[in-house]
């Protein structure tokens, strides 16, 4: 299992790398300048190009990248152009709020997809497996910022229940953190619930059909144990892969929803940046965010040995 | 813009976010750099009762700038930078300068200099004395070279500061000046211990009648009374609160519901959705500047200035401020605001939507069928879809090409705008309309539509030199209004940037004094 891990640690490395230079050309291919950006609408040319200077926007593309990239290495994301604070630090202050907001809504996913998938998916061409279906329709084809200002309205401005943005911190204060994340962490986790919903049905229904389940409830098993033990558990293996993608759907998705409940995150940190031309910001965060995607991924693949054993004595 | 640089008071402001959307805005006028809409500090309820101590409010405020806190006007800055720091004057509602942290303030006759005083006792929120040698490091620390602030210009006026004592200063200017008071009634006095830290908003150390408290990215600031303010007694308020909101329908529904109490930068779609709610109290801020289709004079087809006047009166300003301006704003050609020495009711009637005259300036000038590139920034395809739309009236094809902000800004900053683009600008009735001539962007010398003959040198200096308030200056004024209007235009006005506040009805926050600057000190509750 160990060496597995490193393999795919080892493996992880040149889809970081790639990754980084995909980010930073990216931002090279932009149009706009951070030093125009920076210099006011008094500045001079020669205003302009000393902040360019300044910045070492004026090295070769090359020595940029190398500069960045050998400084990320050592764990330096470098500094903000506009605040000029560091970037890992502005990261770190950003990521608490968007992780509590996704872990949240990461769990309303999973607690309202998996039973609604499974229930569906037990009860094929049934009311439960219509339900899902509308749910399923109606979760996708609504976009997170139409459903989020229909809450507002309704539960925080018409019924008064909840606050209309902001942030609380959940380990400061459980009680108004709740008030504060229930609303878009339900609408983040509402789409998710309904996509999660559909693979589950899809992958149950299919268990529902092997021979293990028939000669389960052949043996006299309880219908109860024949779906948790053995379709729900077989049935979630290639679940877990749409598990970690979802996770990782939540983290880009929590960007609207930050924005339309006002809360502090990665997301809305990230969209001032590159409205800002704050480089350093941008690829920071990108980088980090791809470092989370491929950490998910990994431990999806971990996952599938722990769910299925034959995976695990095939590595 | 949007980002966005502050807001505009109406004085050295300019555009924003306010109706089209995002962006950020510049001083006085500053043209487009500035994409949140006109500020007129002039929020408010009347004030007839007593005003009482305590509480706090809370308001809405955009994602601050820190690079531009003090050095720009930035409608998302509007409270903190009026908040923490004070000014040595600042302008009131006779255009004159009220004092602030001077305790006098006197031109010289030949207005080639200023003598100030400071109040005695003065100290920053840390409680280190400010003297006159602050003074002189902020005028100093504005102009810098190194410095990007839409102070460096007019501070360059300024040939040399003498500090005889602690708490006076002897100014002088470069030649005579008389406008030059709006340069200091827009100059904050910060503190050179803490200055470098403000960008990371950790330590905002002003003298101004609030305190910094803490600061949470995407989320909002707290501050708190200054216990030690000059003014005695003030500020009213124990703390107030910036919320920030990024979405419109959550800034409406936050004030509806009483989760923000003051909104100083809302759009004419905020106003129509606020209208008959008996909770709040909406304020006119009044004409602060214009939003206007900028005319890059060197392109070939836009060189003869029929085809220029041409496309001015093609604009149907009435439908703009109908459909695009919600109802909520009134059409206006003029720039100015009311109060201001430049606006000349006569001149209002120069310019009207005439697409028959145009279609036969258009026949003259054989221009008929050409095609106009639209360089529009995002948030912006709204309005310019409006001009295009009249232009293609008068067989005008009009190409929209809308880019993002940032990008679209990079050309307008550099002048690199190839025909037409749509921007605002914004003015305070308060200042001395020589200073809007030295810091917008669309009108001064270079502008980013290349307008700058000779003729229009010399009448800006002549503005300049004279007393807007005497006949020749009004003449002179007025032939400022006439050559944009109608004469030789470089800009075709769509329609005014017009500021409004929005409150909660126990919100009192008084209008005396707020041209220049929100009197937070004066704000308090009648809970």
């Amino acid at each position: 299992m160990i060496s597995h891990v490193l393999r795919r640690l080892f493996e992880a490395i040149p889809v970081v790398a790639l990754a980084s230079v995909l980010v930073f050309s990216l931002l090279q291919i932009v149009p706009g300048d951070p030093a125009v950006n920076l210099a006011g609408s008094d500045a001079t040319d020669q205003d302009v190009q000393a902040i360019r200077h300044q910045l070492g926007l004026d090295q070769p593309i090359l020595e940029q990248y190398t500069s960045w990239a050998g400084a990320a290495l050592r764990g330096d994301l470098g500094t903000s152009f506009r605040t000029k604070l560091p970037v890992a630090e502005m990261l770190r202050s950003a990521l608490g709020p968007t992780l509590e907001l996704t872990a949240a809504a990461f769990l309303i996913e999973l607690s309202v997809g998996i039973p609604l998938g499974v229930m569906a998916g037990t009860h094929v061409r049934s009311l439960w497996d219509w339900a899902l279906s509308a749910f399923s329709i109606v979760g996708i084809a609504i976009p997170h910022f139409v459903l989020g200002l229909v809450l507002l309205y309704f539960v925080s401005y018409r019924l008064g229940w909840l606050p209309i943005g902001g942030r609380v911190s959940i380990f400061e204060d459980p009680l108004e953190g709740f008030r504060y994340l229930v609303l878009p962490a339900s609408v983040l986790g509402f789409t998710g619930a309904a996509v999660l919903a559909r693979f589950v049905r899809s992958s149950v229904a299919q268990v529902m059909n092997q021979d293990y389940i028939r000669t389960g409830r052949a043996k006299g098993l309880r219908e109860r144990v024949v779906i948790v033990r053995h379709a729900l558990r077989n049935g979630l293996v290639p679940i877990v892969t749409v598990i970690a993608l979802q996770f990782a759907t939540l983290l880009t998705g929590s960007v609207v929803i930050e924005s339309v409940f006002s809360r502090p995150g990665v997301g809305r940190m990230v969209v001032g940046a590159i409205q800002s031309r704050d480089y350093p910001v941008v690829q920071g965060t990108l980088l980090a965010l791809v470092a989370t995607f491929i950490f998910l991924n990994l431990l999806a693949d971990l996952l599938y040995g722990v769910l299925d054993p034959r995976i695990r004595s095939a590595r | 813009m949007d980002t966005k640089l502050m807001d505009r008071r109406r004085l050295l402001v300019g555009g924003g976010t306010a109706l089209a959307g995002a962006g950020a805005m510049a001083l006085v006028g500053c043209g487009d750099d500035d994409d949140k809409k006109s500020v007129a500090p002039a929020a408010t309820n009347a004030a007839p009762k007593t005003p009482k101590r305590g509480g706090m409010i809370t308001v809405d405020s955009g994602e601050p700038a820190p690079d531009a806190l003090v050095y720009a006007f930035n409608a998302n800055n509007y409270y903190l930078r009026w908040a923490i720091w004070d000014n040595l004057v600042i302008k009131g509602e006779d255009n004159r300068p009220r004092l602030m942290l001077a305790q006098s303030f006197e031109m010289k006759p030949d207005f080639r200099g200023v003598q100030i005083k400071l109040r005695p006792g003065l100290t920053f929120h840390n409680g280190k004395a400010l003297t006159s040698e602050d003074v002189r490091f902020s005028i100093e620390t504005f102009r810098a070279d190194s410095t990007t602030s839409q102070l460096k210009n007019p501070g360059k006026l300024i040939t040399d500061i003498k500090t005889p004592d602690p708490l006076t200063l002897d100014i002088t200017f470069s030649s005579p000046r008389q406008y030059m008071e709006d340069y200091f009634a827009l100059l904050p006095i910060v503190d050179k211990d803490t200055l470098g830290q403000a960008t990371q908003m950790k330590v905002l150390n002003g003298a101004g009648p609030f305190k910094f408290v803490s600061y949470t990215p995407n989320q909002g600031y707290v501050l708190e009374r200054n216990p030690n303010y000059w003014d005695t007694g003030k500020p009213y308020l124990d703390k107030i609160q910036g919320r920030i909101y990024t979405d419109e329908q959550a800034r409406i529904l936050a004030l509806k519901a009483g989760e923000v109490m003051h909104v100083n930068m809302a759009t004419p779609a905020m106003v129509k959705a606020f209208r008959g709610d008996k909770n709040l109290n909406i304020e006119d801020g009044g004409v602060g500047g214009s939003w206007y289709a900028g005319l890059v004079v060197d392109f070939p087809a836009l060189k003869d200035k029929r085809v220029r006047q041409a496309l001015t009166l093609a604009i149907d300003r009435k439908r703009i401020a109908k459909e695009w301006g919600e109802g909520v704003i009134e059409p206006q050609v003029l720039p100015w605001p009311k109060e201001s020495p430049a606006y000349i009711a006569e001149d209002e009637a120069l310019l009207k939507y005439d697409p028959a005259q145009a279609k036969a300036l258009l026949k003259q000038a054989a221009a008929e069928g050409i095609t106009i590139p639209m360089d529009i920034g995002q948030s912006r395809e709204a309005l310019a879809q409006y001009v295009q739309d009249d232009w293609k009236a008068i067989g005008v094809n009009a190409q929209l090409n809308v880019s993002e902000y940032s990008a679209y800004l990079e050309r307008f900053r550099l002048r690199k705008v190839e025909a037409m683009y749509v921007a605002p600008f914004g003015f305070s009735a308060n200042m001395h309309p020589a200073t809007f001539f030295d810091f917008a962007q669309p009108v001064r010398i270079p502008n980013a539509s290349h307008y700058e003959p000779a003729a229009y040198k010399d009448l800006l200096a002549k503005i300049t030199e004279t007393d807007s308030r005497s006949p020749a200056g009004k003449e002179l004024l007025h032939q400022w209004n006439k050559l944009y209007l109608v004469d030789d235009p470089w800009m075709a006005p769509l329609a005014p940037n017009v500021t409004y506040y929005a409150m909660r009805k126990q919100v009192i926050a008084p209008a005396k004094g707020a041209a220049d600057a929100p009197p937070l000190s004066e704000y308090w509750l009648d809970a």
